[in-house]
């Protein structure tokens, strides 16, 4: 008997009963038209049971129907159930340790509901992101150790870009799988787009320590410790990168800005140079080089350093803010205001592809 | 004996800076409300300022406190800004009922000025909702003539600066607004920083367009923020300076903007034209920074930093972000050198607010004040990398184009949720003291002890053909070797104004040996051979020069 159907005993008849668990069956066989016709005649007669209403808007969102999954999800409210299901069966979910319980005792449903997190994947899919939050949260503690079903949680939350959840996840990884490289990774990688500094850092050297040296490793390493700031250890660490990829020029861009931000203008020109020459398609040493050359006063230099960024990259505008300045500073007043124009549409467009939840991550 | 040289010799080459918090005992009581402690709507973030002003003329700074206010607040008498009379050595008395005052709005700014010549400094309030302008009575009194002035407006205002943009002898007013919002509409989309919901910044909310007022000298104003030009770019407003930032003779505008670009309004005004700007802000490269990114402008002040007689521009911003230094280099085009002048990466784990160029340790070179405070509680609960409470930041002018931050030695050690700050010499000793409003708690009143041994000197400006404050006048001082710039400003750093006569550190100089004064009228007078550490009082257009006492 199924964990669900257990706890709807009190509710179901004994022929319906038969009928929730025939239908759960053809469910889990793929049958979804056929799971659709029993979960249909449940929530007929009994319009408020959840589990039916859950199990429906699973198999609507396979097959598809994702406004009709929408509306019976939006009335199964999934962040109540696995709590309505757990203490009806077990009293307090908050004091009793039950992953093991539930496990032994109904291995499908346990499955089903907790190892695969079917509600939290359920809900993000259907961009229920607050949602989808907050159900792992409730579950989480559920089975902390299970690092499969966290890191495939800490995955689906970094995919939808909710890098809160995404972090909590990873947290839960190393603490079971302290060897785990990607999740010490994914957990950097978090923190970095989170701009918490340090815990990015004590991830990202952990898993620096378990992967050896790696360019990507090292180069984001830099970054949070540039931003912490300590843009010393950053410098090392960049140019650690930077031995470990010749050819690579992005190692020597990030030098760069590094140098920039201690004001040692002509180290961090030698730099972007170094990084353009490596990588001749990458527009942003070229933006800087232009930017130092600039600051400098050789407004012809930065003219041509400026004007080959925008011939790699049409599209990189922040070349054009710095092609106006040029342009305003050699008395070329038409060019600038159209440099700016420039400058202002493809910022423009660039703000429109991010989504509101990413503006909105900047304050 | 060879320690006390090493001491002698490390002290003549450092300068000397050291600051003392007196406000416990000096009288000044007021504890801001701004808000809940919680900072549940993007009203609670922005806090006060203070004004140092002397409003009854007796020589002295006195002290204009404002408050803010709250969506629930506790039953009882609502708060109220305040008026502290200065009664010397650092002591004042709360002369708010007897002076007429006690606005009890949302209060943001304040500023002192002039407005119709008389003699007597008024005195404009910012709120959220409608400003409140007050005329000084000349007898201890002000009255509130906010109506007949023309200046009711109910959006959200922050800082304000007087200015006579059209120099026709009064001063006029820009006032930066912020944002569009109404307490009973918050935004209804969740927002986040590091993670963590919070209340959302100006990026859930719409910019305001700003306000540009021009003083018609019968203390009323007309609302040329359309005609001018200002009104046709939004922005949310923190921040405003005005100074001469394309080497002409007229007063231009530069506002901290929050997430929006920075404005730089050249003034184009003509006979024919009446009061006009042209938006420079793109173009003139101060706008923004590394590419064209919005920095979250807060404060701002102008100050020439290099000695070159232009002035330069100073922005504080967002935590993760760092401070910006405009140099000026000429012809309304500046260059962001923050990090080569050592400001950008100590200023990243801060939220800076009011910024002020002065000369704290009297050696002839502008230094730079820095109050800090974050807006969000949430950044104590987790390793933001930053703090809620926050220390303020001192930076010593090195005199190569360079700072260095004296911070902890100069005594700024204490955390708060600073916002806005006012600078003068409130204590009369020659040296320059800080007022630092802080939200939530009592201000910061920072007396100077460092800069001992060094001269100084200072000038109150009188108009006569020009604006009586002088606001605009340009003076140029000769003293050991050295020559200094400074422009007369009445607002600035973030919701305040500091001391109106304009003070000179003179290092060992025993004299000013030229020093020449450029009114908005026009009128350039020279004068010669002023002994120093004294103050003295210029009036346009007399030739003559006396000691103040």
């Amino acid at each position: 008997m199924s964990l669900a159907v257990l706890l709807l005993s009190a509710i179901l008849t004994a022929e319906e009963r038969r009928s929730f668990e025939a239908a759960i069956a053809l469910h889990l066989a793929s049958d979804l038209e056929g799971a659709l016709r029993g979960y249909g005649q449940i929530l007929e007669a009994h319009p408020d049971h959840v589990p039916a209403r859950l199990y429906r808007a699973e198999a609507l969102w396979l097959l598809g129907k994702r406004e009709e999954a929408r509306h019976d999800l939006s009335l199964a409210q999934a962040d109540l159930l696995l709590v309505r299901i757990l203490e009806g069966t077990f009293g307090s979910v908050q004091s009793d340790p039950l992953p093991a319980k539930l496990s032994g005792a109904y291995p499908l449903e346990a499955k089903r509901f907790l190892a695969t997190g079917t509600p939290v994947l359920l809900l993000l899919s259907m961009g229920g992101f607050e949602e989808a939050t907050a159900e792992y949260r409730r579950v989480a503690w559920i089975d902390p150790e299970d690092a499969t079903l966290h890191r495939q949680l800490g995955s689906a939350f970094a995919g939808a870009k909710l890098f809160l959840p995404a972090v909590e996840a990873f947290d839960r990884v190393v603490a079971s799988a302290p060897e785990d490289v990607a999740a010490w990774r994914q957990l950097g990688s978090g923190n970095l787009v989170l701009q918490r500094w340090e815990p990015a850092i004590v991830a990202l050297e952990r898993a620096i320590e378990l992967a050896a040296e790696e360019g990507g490793l090292l180069l984001a390493l830099g970054y949070a410790y540039e931003r912490k700031p300590d843009t010393e250890t950053a410098l090392e660490l960049y140019r650690r990168a930077a031995r470990l990829a010749p050819a690579s020029g992005r190692p020597h861009y990030r030098i760069g800005r590094a140098l920039m931000a201690q004001g040692k203008l002509e180290e961090a020109e030698k730099a972007f140079t170094k990084a353009s020459s490596l990588d001749p398609k990458m527009p942003e040493p070229l933006g800087f080089l232009g930017e130092i050359q600039l600051k400098r006063g050789d407004n012809w230099l930065a003219l041509g350093t400026l004007e080959r960024a925008v011939a790699v990259a049409p599209e990189y505008f922040e070349a054009y803010y710095h092609l106006a300045q040029v342009y305003r500073r050699i008395g070329r007043g038409e060019e600038a205001r159209k440099a700016i124009a420039r400058y202002e549409e493809l910022k423009r467009e660039k703000r429109g592809v991010l989504s509101q939840e990413e503006v909105l991550a900047l304050r | 004996m060879r320690f006390g040289a090493l001491l002698l010799l490390l002290s003549s080459g450092q300068a000397q800076f050291r600051f003392v918090d007196v406000v416990e005992g000096s009288g000044v009581d007021l504890v801001t409300t701004f808000g809940s402690e919680e900072k549940r709507y993007i009203i609670e973030y922005t806090g006060t300022g203070a004004a140092l002003t002397d409003y009854d003329l007796d020589g002295d700074l006195d002290l204009y406190l404002v408050n803010g206010s709250a969506v629930e607040l506790p039953p009882g008498a609502p708060p109220t800004d305040r008026l502290y009379r200065n009664e010397g050595g650092f002591r004042f008395t709360d002369v708010t009922e007897a002076a007429g005052l006690g606005d009890t709005g949302w209060g943001g700014g304040s500023l002192a000025g002039d407005l119709d010549n008389d003699g007597d400094p008024d005195l404009l309030v910012t709120n959220f909702g409608s400003n409140v302008l007050y005329r000084n009575n000349g007898d201890g009194t002000f009255t509130d003539v906010t109506a007949s002035a023309g200046l009711e407006d109910g959006r959200w205002h922050s800082s304000a600066a007087f200015g006579d943009f059209d120099a026709d002898g009064f001063l006029d007013l820009y006032v930066a607004n912020h944002a569009v919002f109404e307490i009973s509409e918050p935004p209804k989309l969740p927002c986040f920083w590091k993670g963590i919901q919070i209340a959302c910044g100006p990026l859930a909310h719409r910019p305001e367009t700003h306000l540009v007022y021009r003083n018609r000298g019968d203390f009323s104003f007309a609302d040329v923020s359309d005609s001018s030009g200002v009104s046709s770019r939004p922005g949310f407003g923190f921040g405003v300076v005005m100074d001469y930032f394309d080497d002409d003779d007229r007063l231009d505008v530069y506002v901290a903007n929050d997430l929006s670009g920075n404005f730089l309004f050249l003034n184009r005004t003509t006979a024919e034209s009446g009061i006009a700007f042209e938006d420079a802000s793109a173009l003139s490269g101060a706008g923004f920074v590394e590419g064209g990114r919005e920095q979250a402008g807060m404060g701002v002040d102008s100050g020439d930093f290099n000695g070159d007689g232009r002035p330069d521009i100073h922005t504080t911003n967002f935590s993760d972000d760092y401070n910006t230094l405009y140099r000026n280099d000429g012809s309304g085009l500046f260059t962001d050198v923050s990090f080569e002048a050592r400001l950008g990466e100590v200023t990243l784990p801060y939220l800076g607010w009011a910024t002020a160029f002065a000369d704290f340790d009297l050696d002839s070179d502008l230094d730079l004040l820095v109050v800090n405070g974050h807006i969000y509680p949430e950044a104590d609960r987790f390793q933001s990398g930053t703090g809620y409470a926050q220390s303020n930041l001192l930076f010593d002018n090195v005199g190569d184009g360079t700072f260095r931050d004296v911070s902890a030695r100069s005594g700024l050690v204490d955390k708060r949720l600073g916002r806005g700050a006012a600078v003068g010499d409130v204590d009369e000793d020659g040296d320059l003291d800080v007022v630092v409003a802080n939200m939530h708690s009592l201000p910061a009143l920072l007396r100077n002890d460092g800069g001992k041994g060094k001269n100084w000197v200072r000038f109150l400006l009188v108009g006569r053909g020009s604006n009586r404050d002088g606001v605009g006048a340009r003076v140029v001082l000769e003293a050991g070797g050295r020559s200094q710039t400074r422009t007369s400003k009445s607002g600035g750093g973030y919701l305040s104004s500091h001391d109106p006569r304009l003070h000179f550190g003179l290092a060992e100089a025993p004299s000013v040996e030229r020093l020449s004064v450029h009114w908005p009228s026009g009128a350039v007078e020279v004068f010669e051979a002023l002994a120093a550490t004294r103050g003295y009082i210029l009036k346009e257009g007399t030739g003559a020069i006396a000691e103040r006492p």
